[in-house]
């Protein structure tokens, strides 16, 4: 349901819950719009490639890289992000908090949103479907084992109800 | 308290420890994971400035005219400074060694590269300008308009090392009045630096083997975000943002440059990403004084956005390794020559011997001989980030090398020859470590091998070179190496903590809730200083780690050691250490005099556990801190030193280097396609005494230094000399899926001088492993490879394939 006015267009959006409406431009990416509504989570590692999945949000229940995906595009849909699944305390978050799934950090939010929505469409992943589902993120300090371990920990919880 | 024994070294964490050697969440995790910790780039300030630098489009070219006129009119454009700039001319901010002398204008006039130039030595170089803008995008326009608008003369290059010094012309025109020492192509003189007799060492020795490793192409960076600082001169404060690890190299600079006094620059450094090492401490420091500088210039908070220098360089000493070993038929090596051919930092002091410093410390080889060259190139600066790889490198080829040609098992010849300084390992324990008061009945190698060899199946699976081939067709091969852990910087971190300014101090409060604030600074880049820092103040004072809050983000007049990871474990836990005894003992002290219950006892006779004050032997007598604190009120802090710990207890000397690491790695290779598949990879590393477990766990995971051997790499178009790979879509990193197990083991032997005898870890993944990939792909396909990082195409080559 967007409107054109001139070179921008209106555009609805759902973030976190909370609806949205916005004037952009067609050249604005979805992560550059959620950084100007302040969702720092959403990092730009490799410079708008697509090549590192620090930008990655759940567009509409599948994770996408935000950096490679228009703000126009996003018309009517619903995105979640980091700070989404930390406000909701999903048990996602809670494992990526006891597990050292971090160093520097920066890439984190990344990997928990891309382990959010694996969990989303499987909540009991294999080790191997979670090494495939993160597969796609880079850590430049090499945490990746850790995921695994909070990705099957929220899992375990997930389970349990 | 046990502060009796002054030996932070033999000190043991509370014999109830909670923290300390524990699996504890991070304290920065919440805020990491959700995003809701702000890195620099993140930050935005009111009326807030961005500058960038124009780079050089060539490998190597000096600019004849640059007209900024058009780049000044594009709308939002404020400034676009020269390298010529009257005001600017002797402000450009330089790079070097922390500890280099401070507060002098020596410092832009020794060996130190201004940040422009009116030349490039390299591509993408930072050269000419600095474009100052209302916004990112005008500054981005109006480098393309500038670089336009530039006439450069391109010059020629040469990117290859070997052939550098027989090149006529300058590679690098002008080096010399940056560095006197350089000479022609050469950037310092030859290094021959000989420990025993090398030539008697090859006279004894019953055969002699020779080898070559060539570093072919360097692997770079590639850190998380762009390297970014932001400055805001208020009239008399100026406030830095900054995350590299050495923030004070850009305030002794600023106050150099600028005649501002050092206690009004306010330095907040917010964590950084991973932007480990000399890299950080060296280099980074440079954005953060561009910004203080054009802050103060320009009276508004300037963001300097430097985004291409995490692809330009890479770790120092890279280049061609020869080797030449003598040994005796049991394994035991007895002369060691090395000639380098390897590109240094660039305008830095060379590391003395660096490329056989772990041999070295972690050998009782007697005899060991380097020359070293150093020619110049013209590729990016050279500095350590996660430092060690080419020495880890000479450690473990020496070793393997012996092995293959006596056909005997690596792990057996590494057990021959451990040592420190041509000593045997049980010589330095009966002549150095007992005298030091340490325990000498383990073997902190022996241990680490034998953990190592049953984690990998060892005794089953290692194999002659090339003899083993799979179900699947392809060739198997495994490795192990060793080296020394991360312990002898603790030398080199005493003396840069002591040369440094202000010197390592900490100031710790009890408040009026029962919490304990300590503040010190020390910036973060991914080890989780705040976290491990906690545990060891919970611990030794008694309280739960929620209980204690440390500020290491703001630097004032209080700061830990100055360098990171493995210098700042072996200064900074004493430090801290140190100062918990001393606060729980000032603690313990008052409540006698101020608290009713315990008035009259003697602090001894008290303790303090999970928050709670209690007489020991009548532990119904109690109290929490919280409730002593809010009657006593927040009166009871300590302040100590560096200083007045090495008052008490000067550090020891020597310290031989007594704890090891060792690394073992499983590969398939595939024949037709010279894929290499990392099927398991073991760490197991002696940090002395585990502080934090899930850090140096994390620290330890070794695909940064796999990749270095196994795919990072930097290519250059050799008709241009232009990096054909700078950005995460080409360049190699090791993902998620790249090594399919790995196992990291700790042995504890506590042979370490940090406190409780613990050394620093934060190199160990991404140096050490580095490798063992081109071992195992030599006992794979039984044929060695020369050039790294070993790449199909050279594994093809190899097999006689391409």
């Amino acid at each position: 349901m967007s409107s054109k006015e001139g070179l921008s267009e209106t555009i609805g959006l759902v973030v976190n819950g909370r609806r949205y409406v916005f004037v952009v431009r067609p050249n604005v990416t979805l992560r550059d719009l959620l950084r100007r509504l302040g969702l720092t989570s959403v990092k730009d590692m490799c410079g708008g490639e697509g090549a590192c999945g620090s930008c990655t949000v759940i567009l509409d229940g599948r994770p996408v890289l935000s950096c490679l995906t228009l703000a126009v595009d996003c018309d009517g849909r619903s995105v979640e992000t980091a700070e989404g699944i930390a406000e909701s305390a999903h048990p996602i978050f809670e494992a990526y908090i006891k597990y050292h799934t971090m160093q520097c950090g920066y890439c984190t939010p990344g990997f928990m949103v891309t382990a959010k929505a694996l969990l989303d469409r499987n909540p009991n992943p294999s080790e191997e479907e979670i090494r495939e589902a993160l597969a796609g993120n880079i850590c430049r300090c090499c945490t990746y084992p850790e995921h695994i371990l909070a990705v099957k920990e929220a899992a375990k919880r997930l389970g349990r109800g | 308290m046990a502060m009796e024994d002054k030996r932070w070294w033999l000190w043991k964490p509370p014999k109830e420890a909670k923290y300390v050697g524990k699996y504890v969440p991070r304290r920065d995790a919440a805020g990491k994971a959700s995003g809701w910790h702000k890195y620099i780039n993140d930050l935005e300030l009111p009326g807030m400035l961005y500058a960038k630098p124009l780079r050089s489009p060539y490998t190597n070219c000096i600019i004849k005219r640059m007209d900024t006129s058009r780049a000044e009119k594009i709308p939002g454009v404020i400034a676009v400074i020269r390298w010529d700039d009257p005001w600017f001319k002797d402000k450009w901010p330089v790079c070097f060694w922390e500890n280099a002398p401070l507060y002098s204008p020596r410092l832009r006039s020794t060996g130190a590269l201004p940040y422009i130039m009116d030349r490039a030595w390299w591509y993408g170089q930072p050269v000419g300008a600095i474009v100052i803008a209302e916004t990112e995008e005008s500054c981005d326009e109006a480098l393309k308009i500038l670089s336009k608008d530039t006439e450069w003369e391109e010059l020629p290059f040469c990117l290859d090392w070997e052939e550098s010094e027989k090149c006529e012309f300058p590679i690098r025109p002008g080096f010399e009045k940056i560095l006197p020492e350089a000479k022609g192509n050469v950037e310092f003189s030859p290094l021959y630096w000989e420990f025993g007799d090398v030539e008697k060492g090859f006279q004894e020795a019953d055969k002699i083997v020779e080898c070559l490793v060539r570093w072919r192409d360097p692997n770079t960076w590639a850190t998380a975000s762009a390297w970014t600082a932001i400055a805001h001169w208020t009239g008399n404060i100026l406030k830095l943002w900054t995350d590299t690890e050495s923030s004070t190299n850009a305030r002794s600079q600023l106050h150099d440059i600028l005649g501002i006094s050092m206690d009004s620059i306010e330095i907040e450094s917010p964590y950084g990403t991973c932007e480990f090492g000399g890299m950080s401490g060296v280099l980074r420091p440079v954005i953060a004084t561009l910004a203080g500088i054009l802050s103060y210039r320009f009276k508004r908070p300037v963001k300097v956005i430097d985004e291409h220098s995490r692809w330009e360089g890479c770790e120092h000493v890279l280049g061609t390794y020869k080797f030449k070993v003598g040994f005796k038929k049991d394994g035991t090596i007895t002369a060691v020559d090395i000639k380098t051919i390897a590109v240094e930092p660039g305008p830095f002091p060379k590391m003395n011997a660096d490329q056989v410093s772990k041999l070295f410390e972690g050998s009782k080889i007697p005899n060991i001989r380097l020359h070293a060259r150093y020619p110049m190139i013209n590729t990016g600066q050279r500095q350590c980030t996660k430092h060690g790889a080419p020495a880890c490198l000479v450690h473990y080829v020496v070793i393997n090398l012996v092995a293959d040609a006596l056909g005997m098992d690596p792990t057996e010849v590494a057990l021959k020859n451990d040592g420190w300084e041509g000593h045997d390992i049980r010589w330095v324990y009966e002549n150095i470590a007992k005298k030091h008061g340490f325990q000498t009945e383990r073997w902190s190698l022996k241990e680490c091998i034998e953990i190592g060899k049953k984690l990998i199946d060892w005794d089953e699976k290692w194999h002659p070179p090339g003899t083993k081939i799979l179900p699947n067709g392809k060739y198997h091969g495994i490795a192990f190496g060793y080296t020394i852990a991360w312990s002898h910087t603790s030398n080199i971190g005493v003396r840069y903590a002591l040369e440094s300014d202000p010197h390592p101090r900490i100031y710790m409060s009890l408040c009026s809730d029962g919490s304990i604030k300590a503040i010190s600074y020390r910036a973060d880049t991914g080890v989780g200083v705040d976290t491990s820092y906690s545990m060891i103040l919970a611990d030794e004072i008694g309280v739960p780690l929620e209980q204690i809050y440390i500020d290491v983000f703001s630097m004032k007049e209080f700061r830990l050691s100055p360098m990171a990871g493995s210098l700042g474990t072996s200064i900074n836990t004493p430090l801290l250490v140190y100062a918990a005894r001393k606060m729980k003992s000032k603690i313990l002290e008052e409540v006698t005099r101020q608290i009713d219950r315990f008035k009259g006892k003697s602090p001894e006779k008290l303790d303090i556990k999970d928050g709670v004050i209690f007489e020991k032997e009548n532990p119904e007598n109690k109290m929490t801190l919280s409730e002593a604190a809010f009657i006593m009120g927040a009166g009871i802090s300590v302040e100590v030193s560096l200083e007045e710990l090495f008052k008490a207890q000067p550090p020891p000397s020597p310290q031989p280097c007594m704890v090891r690491q060792v690394t073992f790695a499983e590969v398939e290779v595939d024949p037709e396609t010279g894929q290499v598949d990392v099927t398991h990879v073991v760490r197991v590393y002696d940090c002395g005494k585990v502080i934090n477990l899930g850090a140096v766990r994390g620290q330890l995971y070794p695909h940064w230094g796999i990749g270095r051997g196994l795919t990072e790499a930097i290519y250059h178009d050799p008709l241009t000399g232009i990096t054909l790979n700078d950005s995460f879509a080409q360049y190699p990193i090791l993902l998620m899926n790249d090594i399919k197990k790995i196992d990291i083991e700790f042995v504890e032997t506590g042979l370490a001088y940090g406190a409780y005898g613990s050394c620093g870890c934060s190199e160990a993944g991404a140096a050490a492993p580095t490798p063992i990939i081109p071992l195992a792909v030599y006992n794979a396909i039984g044929k060695w490879i020369d050039d790294w990082p070993v790449t199909p195409d050279r594994i093809l080559k190899a097999l006689g394939k391409a």
